[in-house]
């Protein structure tokens, strides 16, 4: 059911929906071929109309993503009854960015991820919770940011020796392991059910603390289909896409220099030392080719460099979830269908940067 | 029971139609790295990425196939396309037709039809892609 602007309630067949969206993605793909096409024709008859075919697709773009997704207030209105729900409970929280938007299907995984956070900071007696949402152009973002009382700082002291985690990429033995150095090894069965809730819909979660005490979860969650700007590379006979929003910069393999240093290679980039990371080695590739290009990503403030083998156009592509079968591929973001008609695989980059890698 | 019975180079094999969506002809496959072995890649069908299946992979079968058609099954939990040389045709049979053979570790079922005897492929063996 849909709701219009005088709230009058539209019964629809999801089936139906779903078909209307499907059809919708391969016009966004379609909308980049014509994108390309009008640069080679100089007719403006024929220009304007490939404009008003562009201009059509991008706001039909804009109304169905309306349909698509729901609004956090959704969310915070059900998770404030449960909060008040509980007598106990002297926590205060503050709820911003009641209009950001995620796929309408996740509003139940978001509300069971949300509150597994929640029981951890109310675990942690804390005074004071905010919980703020927005959306970029991949996904929805939930921050939720805790103050913790001077008494209680002691008590999280030595909890991090590190000051960002990401949960997400930790496997069951290194959260254990983790866990053990820190006072939250009760809390084991907690974050467990935080890794699984996330998995479930794909997010990512980060947290980070500030003078060893745990004071921010950062939860990533993907838009199910997103349009983004990609770097197509090759890798042996494979192609990939590369979100540009994580490139620095290309550059030729000819003008570095590698440099050795505790058994790994790195090169000079700016006035940086930044590693080389082998994707074809964490994808058992075997790519007998030579690489001509460092592709420069940048992400949380760190640099790596990715050598390929072939540097191909950038291009709009809809990427799209992975499906199950494939589902465990950390170094994957998802798939999107070229406009040859072929897939290709978009490359996940802050997976990249996770462990030893 | 319906089934949908289909080769593997010299194996015959069947498939309850209530798992099978279409049969397609095959197309451009992606492979995908560090995936399962029996994960053949992924294809482009009609706007929708499927995860394409080897079979003979998936049964550690020895076989060189042809891939000729795809056949697109729902195993409940997504859909995949499974490879197979030719598909030859649909059949009823009845229970009394299955024969369940126990091997060595392995448990599977063999379906007699006529002249033929063709292995059935089952939930239990979907689920495991």
């Amino acid at each position: 059911m849909l709701e219009n602007e005088n709230n009058e309630i539209v019964v629809t067949n999801k089936n139906k929906m779903d078909e209307l969206l499907k059809l919708l993605e391969e016009l966004v793909i379609n909308k980049i071929r014509i994108e390309k096409i009008k640069q080679n024709i100089k007719e403006n008859d024929y220009r304007k109309v490939l404009d008003q075919e562009i201009q059509i697709v991008a706001k039909v773009q804009e109304i169905v993503k309306k349909i698509q997704t729901s609004e956090m207030n959704n969310v915070y209105k059900k998770l404030r009854d449960e909060l008040t729900q509980n007598s106990e409970n002297t926590i205060k929280y503050d709820f911003n960015g009641e209009d950001a938007e995620f796929d309408n299907n996740l509003e139940v995984p978001i509300l069971k991820l949300l509150k597994a956070v929640l029981k951890i900071y109310e675990e942690l007696s804390n005074e004071y919770i905010s919980i703020s949402a927005y959306n970029n152009s991949s996904s929805i973002m939930i921050e939720i940011t805790n103050s913790v009382s001077e008494a209680d700082e002691t008590q999280q002291k030595d909890i991090f020796n590190k000051e960002h985690v990401s949960l997400t990429y930790l496997s069951d033995e290194e959260l254990t392991a983790w866990l053990d150095k820190t006072s939250l090894s009760d809390l084991m069965y907690s974050f467990q059910n935080i890794k699984n809730s996330s998995k479930m819909i794909n997010a990512v979660i980060e947290l980070e603390s500030e003078k060893n005490t745990f004071k921010k979860t950062i939860i990533s969650i993907p838009y199910s289909s997103s349009i983004t700007k990609a770097q197509f590379i090759k890798l042996g006979n494979q192609t990939f896409a590369i979100p540009v929003e994580y490139i620095d910069k290309i550059v030729n393999i000819n003008t570095v220099k590698i440099i050795k240093s505790n058994g790994r290679d790195f090169i000079k980039y700016m006035d940086r030392i930044i590693s080389i990371i082998l994707i074809d080695k964490k994808l058992d590739m075997v790519v007998e080719e030579d690489y001509v290009s460092y592709v420069v990503l940048e992400y949380n403030d760190q640099m790596k460099a990715l050598p390929v083998n072939s540097i191909f156009e950038q291009s709009d592509i809809v990427v799209r979830p992975k499906p199950q079968a494939i589902s465990e591929i950390s170094e994957f973001k998802g798939m999107a269908i070229l406009d040859d008609g072929n897939v290709t695989i978009v490359i996940d980059v802050p997976s990249l940067f996770q462990g030893n890698a | 029971m319906e089934v949908l019975l289909f080769s593997l180079s010299d194996e015959k094999f069947c498939i309850p139609l209530t798992f099978v969506e279409a049969i397609e002809h095959t197309a451009q496959i992606t492979a995908v790295p560090k995936s399962q072995k029996h994960i053949a890649g992924l294809v482009n069908i009609r706007g929708n990425i499927i995860p394409v299946v080897d079979m003979a992979k998936l049964l550690n079968l020895d076989k060189q196939i042809h891939m000729n058609k795809f056949i697109l099954i729902n195993n409940q939990k997504q859909s995949i396309a499974i490879i197979a040389d030719d598909v030859d045709d649909v059949i009823n049979i009845d229970e009394k037709d299955i024969e369940s053979i126990v091997m060595d570790d392995s448990k599977f079922s063999l379906v007699k039809y006529q002249n033929i005897v063709a292995t059935l492929i089952s939930q239990y063996e979907l689920n495991k892609i």
